[in-house]
């Protein structure tokens, strides 16, 4: 009969190092892993966003759920007041959104997955017809294209209408945080609606996190008045 | 009790005994070849292989089979001596035992041989021939000139001795046999076949295919490694079955217990 035991050992042994190199190599798979997350990262550092909304964009654009937005008008007034402090909770399943005022939408579904589109450019330069801007409105709500948004915002304030140009500039930053044009729109229609204080204290901010020069040069017009 | 593992070790046991010997589809081929070549009108065949081939059980059952049809003669191990040869083969040949205090002339034996051509047709059957050396293999040739014996000559195969056999047969080596290793499929038969041949179903059952994998990896398909690696398997099975019956799978022998063997063995290594 064999000694049983010193060949337990001996098994042990063999199959502690039989599996080293597989241990081995999820080690290398583990660091691997962190080394390459380290890169993606690195790689994805982009130029300093600055959200100046309370509204989480993901939490709308990446459900795959249909979310209804129900407007509240009482909390739009608030919203001006403290828009930085303010953080929103959004429920996937019934999200409590509050949005500035949408003059045709009270109450809307929207698909919160968007389709890929073929992309039309409405070139639209100068329009008084006011279809126009409602087309490009409608057409957003589905696209939810950057482009539209900013052409909305941009349109609105130079034709003075800044209630809707804050809430455009709004949106495009809900759908790209580094769109620095979107952000000037927003802060200089609140200055245009005499909101000074609260478009100074946005910027403020954006100038501490990114030392922007325009920015810089935005805030010297505000409080020099030279808007 | 007896444990059922002692029936399954002792079933692995080596030997060229004719009762263990296991009809694969490789051993059919090589069995057919041989007996093929043997009816040929050739002075001299090769059988050759690695040890553990299963050269030897092979010239054994060839023997037995055809031992009432043919002067066959099985010389199983070498003589010590070539004196000691020659009196068997003296024996064989005259069917008469060598007088007292007399040793063979071979040159006699020679012309005896000559003589018996066409009368009988003698066929010597030689195991371990690498153990002959140059002189007697040159003598075995003379005697297969006369073509009155034949010779079926079973070496190992190893680079040395397969110089060794080039130079004594390069030119009258007329048939070569040459023996290798099992595939896993026949290895998988032959240790099924070997335990179902003792009635032991359930042990032969325990052994899957993923174990007869591990268990080729490591014997190269050689069947004696093969019967030395089960047989101290079953002896590991048969200490836990005795002493730690918790550590054993009875549906499916644990890969832990091959590879104790294999370690025992020295097919595995720390």
């Amino acid at each position: 009969m064999y000694d049983i035991k010193p060949l337990e050992e001996q098994w042990k042994k063999y199959r502690a190092r039989k599996r080293r190199p597989w241990y081995l190599f999820l080690i290398t798979v583990l660091l691997l892993s962190i080394v390459g997350a380290g890169v993606y990262e690195k790689k994805n550092f982009k130029l300093p966003s600055f959200k100046f909304g309370f509204l989480s964009k993901t939490t709308i654009r990446k459900s795959k759920k249909n979310i209804d937005i129900i407007v509240n008008p009482a909390l739009l007034t608030l919203a001006g007041k403290n828009v930085v402090e303010k953080k929103a909770i959004v429920n996937e399943e019934n999200a409590l959104v509050d949005l500035p005022i949408l003059d045709v939408m009270q109450h809307t579904t929207i698909d919160t997955v968007p389709k890929e589109r073929n992309k039309i450019h409405l070139d639209i330069i100068e329009t008084s017809a006011v279809t126009a801007y409602r087309d490009v409105e409608k057409r957003f709500l589905i696209s939810h294209d950057v482009d539209d948004a900013l052409f909305l915002a941009k349109s609105y304030y130079r034709k003075g209408n800044y209630k809707k140009s804050e809430y455009w500039a709004y949106e495009t930053n809900k759908i790209n945080e580094n769109n620095v044009e979107s952000l000037f729109i927003f802060i200089k229609s609140k200055i245009k609606l005499g909101k000074k204080e609260e478009g100074s204290s946005i910027l403020r901010q954006y100038i501490k996190k990114t030392e922007s020069e325009s920015a810089k040069t935005l805030l010297s017009d505000i409080e020099n008045n030279k808007l | 009790m007896t444990s059922r593992y002692v029936a399954a070790k002792n079933v692995f046991i080596d030997s060229i005994d004719i009762d263990d010997y296991i009809e694969l589809n490789s051993s059919m081929t090589a069995y057919q070849q041989l007996q093929h070549s043997m009816d040929k009108p050739l002075k001299m065949i090769l059988l050759f292989g690695r040890p553990g081939t299963g050269k030897s059980i092979l010239l054994n059952r060839i023997h037995e089979k055809l031992k009432h049809q043919k002067e066959i003669y099985y010389f199983d191990t070498p003589s010590p001596t070539e004196k000691e040869f020659f009196y068997k083969l003296f024996k064989v040949l005259t069917q008469k035992e060598l007088p007292n205090n007399t040793e063979v002339n071979f040159t006699a034996l020679v012309e005896f041989c000559k003589k018996l051509r066409g009368k009988r047709e003698i066929i010597i059957l030689l195991d371990e021939a690498q153990m002959y050396d140059a002189d007697m293999m040159e003598k075995i040739r003379l005697l297969s000139d006369t073509r009155a014996v034949k010779f079926v000559v079973s070496l190992h195969k190893t680079e040395d001795e397969d110089l060794i056999a080039k130079a004594h047969f390069q030119s009258r080596i007329w048939e070569v046999i040459e023996l290798k290793n099992a595939s896993r499929d026949d290895q998988t038969a032959y240790v099924h076949k070997k335990l179902l041949k003792k009635n032991l179903f359930e042990i032969a059952n325990s052994i899957k295919v993923k174990d007869m994998k591990l268990i080729h990896q490591v014997t190269e398909g050689n069947y004696r490694e093969c019967n030395k690696l089960m047989f101290t398997i079953f002896e590991i099975c048969e200490y836990y079955d005795k002493n730690e019956p918790g550590k054993l799978n009875y549906t499916h022998i644990p890969k832990k217990i091959i590879e104790m063997a294999a370690l025992k063995l020295g097919h595995l290594h720390v």
